[in-house]
């Protein structure tokens, strides 16, 4: 098996295509083969998932990789049993196949980590073995030999010509056509083997089997034979060999699928379902690297233009104006058009259909139900709607998070929900639509709703909240809490929603991306969750600040106020200080005691801070200089450093200078702002009190 | 002919080579992705000591250690000499300031000797080897050790909350 990776050594690129490959092919059987459990007799849907098996099953096979092959080869056999109606898709069927797909996303996984070790995996096996179990069981059902059959050894001589006949899919009544096709050849030959036989077909006992084998002793040529067999209605196509050949012909059969597209190319035009991530058009396949390359170089052009730009404003206000002057600034001027445009083709180029984030979410929604007992169906819309790829894979986590939550708490019973005069099975609707620069992703369920006054205990008890500050709170306050760090209103913590780490974590996830979270619920409404999401990581609004040696920017959506106050204006309690701001007293840390080593704690007379708002607390922050606000293009701060502590990445400024992004949800965990704020907490009336004296 | 520049690769390596605090040091030159001068380099806090912090490399934003505080020297002063030396290394790209650096050359492997303890003050686990060019010793360094991430003062964070106030 080493060899393979042996092969991968010496191209690399192979490799990536071919991942590339079983990772859209994937997609593809993620998004469908859920779909199939719900529309069995659904063909677009067959038809667009025994097109992926096919192509994973020729792609692997060409990599050299037989255990996947393998794999690949026994789900056609299955589909296609199940495409040409002989193999009924129930619960077992579809079970077997995503388990399958399991296997399959664990393969590629092995694959793109280099890890020869998953070729080894027998699980990849056993997988194998319960599809081909499949197999065997369905003559039983229909009477029909498995369409594997082989043409027995003894008339695999020259003597004989085996034809393999398959009919059109809408094919009216295959069993008559089989027949004919049987009748037909015994005016040419001796019918030495038949698949079905002739008594099975008479019986009527091949169903909708639309592929038939016939092997005939003869003296005519197999061409002839073709076009007798072809004149037959209905008859898509047909292939033929003579002697051994015809195990080989066995054996192909499933490239029936190619022979298919070439002929009736336009046969599922009005497909029910389109097929996800088909692609349209005339497209190239990018690597992601180098779109990022590109991305980054254009980003660089950017801040160009801008310095070029002021160059120009500069030679003019300096009084120099001629030929030369002016054609600078007009050179300048179309360049910076040239590369707004510029930038915006190559923020478009990044942008996926969020198709690619929901693709996965049926299967979830399944697999939760059978676990939980629960009956739910997912409805999607709008996952035409488009969003730059990091933000779809900074997506995945939180909503499946949502979607779990929402099955696991926000979800009766089918018993429940009758009981409660609902239909017996629940609905999530997952939506995403445009607004306003943002996406809103929404999940709404048809469940009994948030119970306010329990998500309000819980809070209590842990201490997150106290009875003064629930009474000051707006019902919609009161839901936010279920934001909280370590609060779960689960009654019994499940394996499915965790132990109260959940959906703190979540908001934090989202506000990482610049985006908002919101609940809605009202009893026996259900519960509706919101996430608005920029339509673009790359670019956020900031402040940016100086500390010490070191430019920060900070989201300018958790931006509060900034002012300058008086040394006076702040009181020291127990060596730290507050200030009264607004009709509260808030702490005040110093940025550069957050980030030892950018910089010295502020000396002087005034202070310049920052008020930051995180979920209803509010902290300000000393800095010592406020540099000014702009939009910013967020990058990482990459694998070596890893994450930092209070730290979403970095950013370029205009003068080419790095500035680091500050994690706002993150910085509210830091022990010195955590313990500063339960000291606010405490201390706020001694700090008042002191103030007055 | 694949035999014949198979054998002469192996024969000999290319090296970029470098200097720190007087001695000569050599990288493969399949390592080096650039070589630049030193930049504003922006700190990063909760990083590792010899973690300068972070540059912008043609819009990229790369990572730069102090090789002199990684081999326990003094940290580098910035000198008109002063490089980067930007190595790519596990699909990273991670800048190492650097005294000078003076050449390229190739080195012939039988030139390569084993580490004696005598030869160098660097800790040995940097290195892989000696090369003695005519007069000349090159120290060949251990890329993968030199940039290992070890982040000794992860926990020194928790002492933050210790620290005297504001005010």
């Amino acid at each position: 098996m080493s060899d393979v990776f042996a092969i991968w050594q010496e191209d690399p690129d192979l490799l990536m295509v071919f991942l590339q490959e079983v990772a859209e092919q994937l997609e593809i059987l993620d998004g469908n083969l859920v779909h199939l459990e719900r529309e069995p007799e659904n063909r677009a849907l067959i038809q667009t998932i025994f097109r992926a098996t096919h192509t994973l099953k020729g792609s692997s096979a060409a990599m050299g990789l037989t255990v996947m092959a393998e794999l690949m080869h026994v789900m056609e056999d299955v589909l296609s049993l199940v495409r040409d109606g002989a193999l009924a898709v129930t619960a077992t069927v579809t079970d077997a196949l995503l388990a399958a797909l399991d296997q399959l996303h664990m393969l590629e996984q092995g694959l793109a980590n280099r890890q020869p070790a998953v070729l080894e995996n027998p699980e990849v096996a056993e997988v194998g073995r319960h599809l081909r179990d499949l197999l065997q069981t369905t003559p039983q059902q229909v009477a029909a030999p498995a369409a594997t059959a082989q043409v027995p050894d003894e008339f695999c001589t020259d003597a004989f010509v085996t034809l393999l006949v398959n009919f059109a899919p809408d094919c009216q009544m295959p069993d008559i056509r089989a027949y004919m096709v049987l009748q037909t050849l015994e005016r040419l030959g001796d019918v030495a083997y038949s698949d079905p036989t002739a008594a099975q077909i008479e019986r009527g006992q091949i169903g909708r089997r639309l592929l038939v084998t016939v092997t005939l002793r003869t003296d005519l040529d197999e061409e002839t034979l073709r076009q007798a067999v072809a004149n037959i209605i209905e008859v898509e196509w047909v292939r033929t060999a003579r002697g051994t050949a015809a195990r080989s012909l066995q054996r192909e059969m499933p490239s029936r699928e190619e022979v298919r597209s070439v002929h009736a190319p336009t046969e599922e035009a009005p497909a029910q379902a389109p097929a996800p991530g088909a692609l349209g058009g005339h497209t190239v396949r990018v690597n992601v690297e180098t779109l990022d390359a590109i991305m980054n170089l254009v980003g660089e052009m950017v801040l160009d233009r801008t310095r070029v730009m002021r160059l120009a404003e500069e030679l003019r206000d300096s009084g120099v104006d001629n030929e030369t002057t002016h054609e600078l600034d007009t050179v300048a001027h179309h360049l910076g058009a040239i590369v707004t445009d510029l930038h915006e083709q190559v923020l478009e180029t990044r942008m996926l259909q969020i198709r690619q984030l929901f693709n996965r979410f049926p299967r979830l929604v399944r697999d939760l139900c059978h676990t939980l007992g629960k009956d739910v169906t997912l409805e999607m819309e709008g996952e035409n709607e488009r969003l730059d790829r990091s933000v779809i894979e900074k997506l995945v986590d939180p909503l499946t998070h949502i979607l779990r939550n929402a099955l696991d708490h926000g979800m009766e019973t089918p018993e429940a929900r009758v009981a409660a005069g609902k239909p017996p099975a629940g609905t999530v609707r997952l939506t995403a639509r445009r607004s306003e620069g943002h996406i809103l992703i929404e999940v709404q369920d048809d469940g009994p709703g948030i119970d306010v006054t329990r998500v309000t205990g819980k809070a209590l008890a842990a201490g997150l909240v106290t009875r003064d500050m629930l009474a000051g709170m707006s019902r919609q306050e009161q839901l936010g809490l279920i934001f909280a760090s370590g609060l779960s209103t689960a009654d019994t913590v499940s394996d499915v929603s965790g132990r109260g780490v959940g959906m703190d974590v979540v908001k934090r996830n989202v506000e990482s991306l610049g985006g908002a979270i919101l609940v809605q619920s009202d009893p026996g409404m259900g519960t509706g969750i919101t996430l608005k999401i920029p339509l673009t990581l790359a670019i956020v609004r900031a402040l940016i600040v100086r500390a010490g040696q070191v430019s920060l920017a900070i989201p300018l959506s958790f931006v509060e106020e900034t002012m300058r106050v008086s040394r006076r204006a702040i009181h020291t309690v127990r060596g730290r200080g507050l200030l009264q701001w607004r009709d509260r007293v808030v702490p005040i840390v110093p940025l550069a005691q957050v980030f030892p080593g950018c910089g010295d704690v502020p000396t002087g007379s005034t202070r310049q801070l920052v008020a930051i708002g995180y979920t209803n607390q509010v902290v300000c922050l000393a800095v010592d200089s406020i540099t000014g606000h702009q939009e910013i293009v967020v990058k990482s701060l990459g694998a070596y450093l890893g994450e930092i502590p209070g730290l979403a990445g970095a950013t370029i400024l205009g003068n080419g200078h790095v500035a680091l992004i500050v994690d706002i949800g993150n910085l509210f965990e830091h022990q010195l702002i955590a313990d500063a704020l339960r000291m606010d907490r405490r201390l706020t009336e001694t700090a008042l009190t002191t103030n007055v004296a | 002919m694949m035999a014949t520049t198979n054998q002469l690769s192996e024969a000999e390596e290319q090296l970029v080579i470098f200097t720190l605090a007087e001695e000569s040091y050599g990288v493969s030159i399949a390592a080096v992705n650039t070589i630049i001068r030193l930049p504003e380099i922006t700190q990063v806090p909760h990083t590792a000591t010899y973690v300068r912090g972070v540059i912008n490399l043609r819009g990229v934003i790369v990572p730069v250690i102090d090789v002199r505080v990684r081999f326990g020297l003094p940290a580098a002063v910035a000198a008109k000499a002063t490089r980067i030396m930007v190595v790519e290394h596990q699909n990273m790209l991670i800048g190492m300031i650097v005294d000078t650096v003076s050449e390229t050359l190739r080195l012939p492997m039988a030139a390569i000797e084993p580490l004696s303890p005598l030869i160098t003050s660097t800790d040995a686990r940097y290195l892989r080897g000696v090369g003695k060019l005519e007069d000349r010793l090159i120290i060949l360094l251990a890329l993968d050790q030199v940039l290992k991430y070890e982040d000794a003062v992860a926990l020194h964070l928790l002492d933050d909350a210790g620290a005297p106030a504001v005010a």
